[in-house]
């Protein structure tokens, strides 16, 4: 452990804590605002870190990245915009909460939630890498379909009232996300003349439209901002209550870092699904799966530990292998070719207290997140109650669009954001939840890609389609996916069941 | 100062430019085609602050990530501003396959103003370091008795990987599975993962990876500075020299003098990171001028013979 | 209204709507889309089926005043298309300056000198935004003829 304590002695200097400081301020800011992702943030900072040592640069943008993930969170709770992918599933509770009154209640249990999760991240990166990355080589694209599957069947979850509607929402979801390049083949598909279609629906975009648009339009329709109901004025001791429920759930918080950790360290499946999945699982294991939906803590802390485990998660087959698990990572890993740094063994070893250094300064910035955080969400939430609707509509508005323009810095993208939106505020209208839809649109590649590679790889085979089932680990996922749609149904026939029977008696 | 009066002075001041311009007078912008993160973006990211020191004026990146990177170029070709201020990476085979196989690609090959090409990433066959495969005889031998069984992965369809791939089997006349992944990045784990037999990847995958990967062969004409040991595919008798080229250009109608002078500083800035790239696994080349067009010319022929095969 | 009606419809013309838009294809490509299309389109049937035989009967766009939340759909349209050519600061001051009045004029009496404070701060506000995009985060942002 002399290499540890190496690292710590490097990390712990005034510039480097100033560094951490900083940089999860600014990440924080930027996650906050939707459409702002943690891999433009990292972009804009890449060309400063050249000129900076390596320790320094590696660690000004790990905590930009760790301060993003979470900033999306403010987004979510406060104008019912997933910020970042990773917090879609902070949406479905966190603004039920703001809107019933209680958006302190949110900001402050998701800053703790993130920071649990963060530490946890940080900890088994540096504990368990080199299992974890063999753990997630297991992954082939048979698998890869697979675990598109098992997220598909969280749409039974997600439509809160009709299956129906939930299963069309996750189809339109997919065939959304097929409009574009074809990953395999490289062909346009539903370009419909338009040049501009070859890119396809980006992710941010279409959940901007679909996520902020409708909500914009009601609260233009009834003349009230979204947290009307708040009051300005701290309740006293809201963060010391608010710290107890959330740690008085431990089994939620080890469930959902776990189930983070696990779909992070898949390269390219994992963040954006690891909220979801940890949500659905909340909601599953819960004693009061009736208040989902309405404004439950216990989901919206499920959400965000688990995304902000992600950002260590993803940071495994980085280290390791020298494989981006998330598009930040790809960023982090130029910084560390510039500096002549190449990921694998040697990382760990003559370049450890570097190596260790940077993820210890992962798991410092996971720490001031908790004052930061509760600071900095102080203020967005007070400005968002303070403003009046009249304002706020627009605000919000300019920020979709500035959002979804800025990701690719295209018109187009905004004009798909505003038709998305028109056509989710419609369907939610007659009842189709936009959950489904998010869900469709994330896991559509990841199944058709896997899906049509493991056709591919099975060419030589008499039933190419064999592929898709001949490992051990694809036939657990497909135990799981039978699971998971077996599950609901036994457990809502047992509660009609005692329903009967304790009519009976 | 009203709207009008400052019309006026913008209006003013833009003739003014027009009238002594000493390019470059401002602000340029530099559009990757692909996200953040990706080698185009990095590269790019590299060259930025030397560009801004050579020509003495802000440089933007601006990433406009679509349709492998057809998005961006086609909107280069409909409506950027063929003033200077607007230059475009670009990248080949992609630039004369897209519009080959695609509808609505929305862009033409030779349509641009090439600047420059500036690094060449060749082909590189990767396996495992524990792969049963230690030479490229070893893996053909092995195809020409299992027909199909031996699956190469790559990035994308009909790109430089994938033509390789076809280009091997068609000279060792062997049936191989070509995989397409969606770019680089994920072919990794899928070799190393073992669930791919090989890849077909380009040469800084081969440096990144070189302490888990071996190299049966490399797509150069001769051996690499800094992969001294890899064999290359000509001097085991298969006549592949492929791979991908990087390079910037200016949209069509961009005068000859501002292209030139950023020719000028685009050569300067690679010469400046050259050691550093090289380093990464990129080789750097000095293509500009009529040789520009004429490496695009002949990349699109080569790729249009093959992909003919193909149909 | 019988939502199940509506949405199946909808659903339906959306199944249309991407049916007519597939393209000569290879098998590989084609596969998974077509397959995705027929679900759709049968789910909608079932949900029409459904709509009529145990329809979910519930008012629609009923949070508020319709016609306010179809011009401000109509004013964020507008809003992204003259982006294109008056640039970003110029219609956004104008459109956020209009949602503005046009909302506060719902739940309050606007004076004149209401609307004028407003558009000072609105003028501020987008400049801001404007300034953090453009310069700070290094976004080209349309410019448009009045670009500051």
């Amino acid at each position: 452990m002399d290499v540890l304590a190496a690292a710590l002695q490097q990390l712990f200097t005034p510039y480097h804590l100033m560094l951490v400081l900083v940089g999860t301020t600014v990440g924080l800011f930027v996650g906050a605002m939707p459409g702002l992702s943690a891999t433009m943030a990292l972009a804009v900072l890449l060309p400063f870190t050249f000129t900076m040592d390596a320790l320094p640069g590696l660690i000004a943008l790990g905590s930009v990245y760790m301060g993003a993930i979470y900033g999306g969170s403010f987004a979510a709770i406060l104008i019912n915009a997933p910020g970042t992918p990773s917090s879609v599933a902070t949406t479905f509770e966190g603004y039920p909460m703001a809107k019933a009154g209680r958006a302190e209640e949110a900001i402050t249990a998701a800053t703790i939630a993130s920071v649990v999760g963060g530490l946890f991240g940080v900890f088994a990166l540096l504990l368990l890498a080199p299992p974890l990355a063999a753990f997630s080589l297991r992954f082939g694209p048979p698998e890869y379909f697979w675990v598109a599957v098992l997220g598909l069947t969280l749409i039974g979850g997600l439509s809160s009232g009709s299956l129906l509607k939930g299963l069309m929402g996750g189809a339109l979801g997919v065939l959304i996300s097929i409009i574009g390049v074809s990953p395999i083949g490289g062909e346009s598909r539903f370009t419909y003349g338009f040049p501009a279609l070859q890119g396809g629906v980006e992710l941010i975009v279409a959940l901007i439209g679909l996520f902020v648009i409708p909500e914009l339009l009601v609260m233009a329709g009834t003349g009230v901002g979204a947290l009307a109901k708040s009051k300005l004025g701290t309740a006293r001791g809201l963060l010391l209550s608010t710290t107890k429920k959330v740690l008085s759930m431990p089994g939620n918080l080890l469930r959902s870092v776990i189930v983070g950790e696990i779909v992070s360290v898949i390269p390219g499946a994992g963040g954006n699904i690891a909220g979801l999945i940890a949500y659905n699982e909340a909601k599953r294991w819960s004693k009061h799966p009736e208040e989902y939906g309405k404004g439950s803590l216990e989901g919206l802390v499920a959400s965000e530990s688990s995304n902000n485990v992600t950002v260590a998660g993803s940071m495994v087959p980085l280290l390791t292998l020298g494989i981006p698990g998330a598009p930040p990572d790809a960023l982090i890993l130029g910084a560390m070719l510039m500096h002549g740094l190449r990921p694998g063994a040697e990382l760990f070893t003559t370049q450890g207290a570097l190596t260790y250094g940077f993820i210890l300064s992962m798991g410092v910035s996971a720490i001031v997140m908790l004052p930061i955080g509760l600071f900095g969400g102080r203020l967005i939430y007070q400005a968002v109650v303070r403003v009046p609707p009249s304002f706020l509509v627009p605000t919000v508005a300019s920020m979709a669009i500035l959002g979804s323009f800025a990701l690719r810095n295209s018109m187009t993208d905004v004009m798909i954001m505003l038709a998305l939106g028109l056509l989710g505020f419609a369907l939610k209208e007659v009842g189709f939840h936009p959950a489904p839809i998010a869900l469709g649109l994330i896991l559509g590649p990841i199944a058709e890609t896997g899906f049509v590679q493991s056709r591919l790889m099975g060419s030589s085979y008499a039933i190419p389609y064999l592929k898709l089932v001949e490992s051990p680990l694809s036939q657990a996922l497909i135990a799981l996916c039978v699971l998971a749609i077996v599950w609901p149904l036994v457990s809502d026939w047992r509660r009609r069941r005692a329903a009967k029977v304790g009519r009976s008696a | 100062m009203t709207l009008l009066q400052r019309t006026l002075a913008i209006v003013l001041v833009a003739l003014m430019g027009v009238a002594f311009a000493q390019f470059p007078e401002r602000t340029i912008d530099y559009v990757i085609s692909f996200n953040a993160g990706g080698e185009s973006d990095i590269t790019a990211r590299l060259q930025q602050p030397h560009l801004e020191e050579i020509l003495g004026v802000n440089v933007t990146i601006t990433n406009r990530a679509g349709g492998g990177g057809a998005v961006a170029w086609s909107e280069s070709q409909r409506s950027m501003r063929p003033d200077g201020y607007s230059v475009i990476g670009v990248n080949l085979p992609h630039i004369a396959t897209q519009p080959m196989e695609r509808t609505d690609t929305g862009y033409e090959t030779e349509n641009f103003e090439f600047i420059t090409w500036f690094q060449f990433t060749p082909n590189a066959l990767l396996v495992r370091d524990d792969s049963p495969f230690q030479t490229l005889d070893e893996l053909i031998a092995y195809a020409k008795e299992n027909p199909g069984s031996v699956t190469i992965g790559g990035s994308g369809s009909n790109t430089a990987n994938h033509i390789a791939t076809l280009q091997l089997e068609q000279l060792a006349g062997i049936d191989l599975t070509y995989v397409p992944f969606t770019g680089t990045g994920p072919t990794v784990p899928a070799l190393l993962g073992g669930h791919v037999s090989a890849l077909m990847s380009y040469s800084p995958m081969a440096v990144l990876q070189s302490d888990q990967v071996r190299t049966l062969a490399i797509a150069s004409a001769e051996r690499l500075s800094f992969l001294p040991d890899a064999p290359t595919f000509v001097e085991q008798g298969i006549e592949i020299v492929s791979g991908a080229h990087r390079g910037v250009a200016a949209p069509p109608g961009t005068p000859a003098e501002i292209v030139e002078a950023l020719t000028e500083a685009f050569e300067e800035a690679t010469r400046r990171i050259a050691e550093e790239q090289e380093e990464m696994g990129f080789a750097i080349i000095y293509v500009s001028g009529d040789e520009a067009l004429e490496l695009v010319r002949e990349v699109t022929e080569e790729y249009a013979a093959i992909l003919e095969t193909l149909q | 209204m019988n939502t199940d009606a509506i949405g199946g419809v909808l659903g339906l013309a959306l199944t249309l709507g991407f049916w007519f838009g597939r393209g000569t294809w290879s098998p590989l490509a084609a596969m998974f889309p077509n397959t995705v299309i027929v679900v759709l389109g049968l789910l909608s049937l079932a949900l029409l089926i459904k709509s009529w035989v145990r329809p979910t009967v519930q008012p629609i766009f009923a949070d508020g005043n319709r016609t306010r939340m179809a011009l401000t759909a109509v004013a964020l349209g507008l809003w992204i298309w003259s982006m294109r050519w008056a640039g970003f600061y110029l219609s956004s001051l104008v459109f956020f300056a209009l949602l503005t009045v046009y909302i506060a004029a719902a739940s309050r009496r606007v004076t004149l000198r209401n609307v004028g404070v407003w558009v000072v701060i609105v003028a501020v506000e987008v400049a801001v935004l404007q300034f953090v995009f453009a310069n700070l985060l290094a976004v080209r942002l349309p410019a448009g003829p009045f670009a500051p």
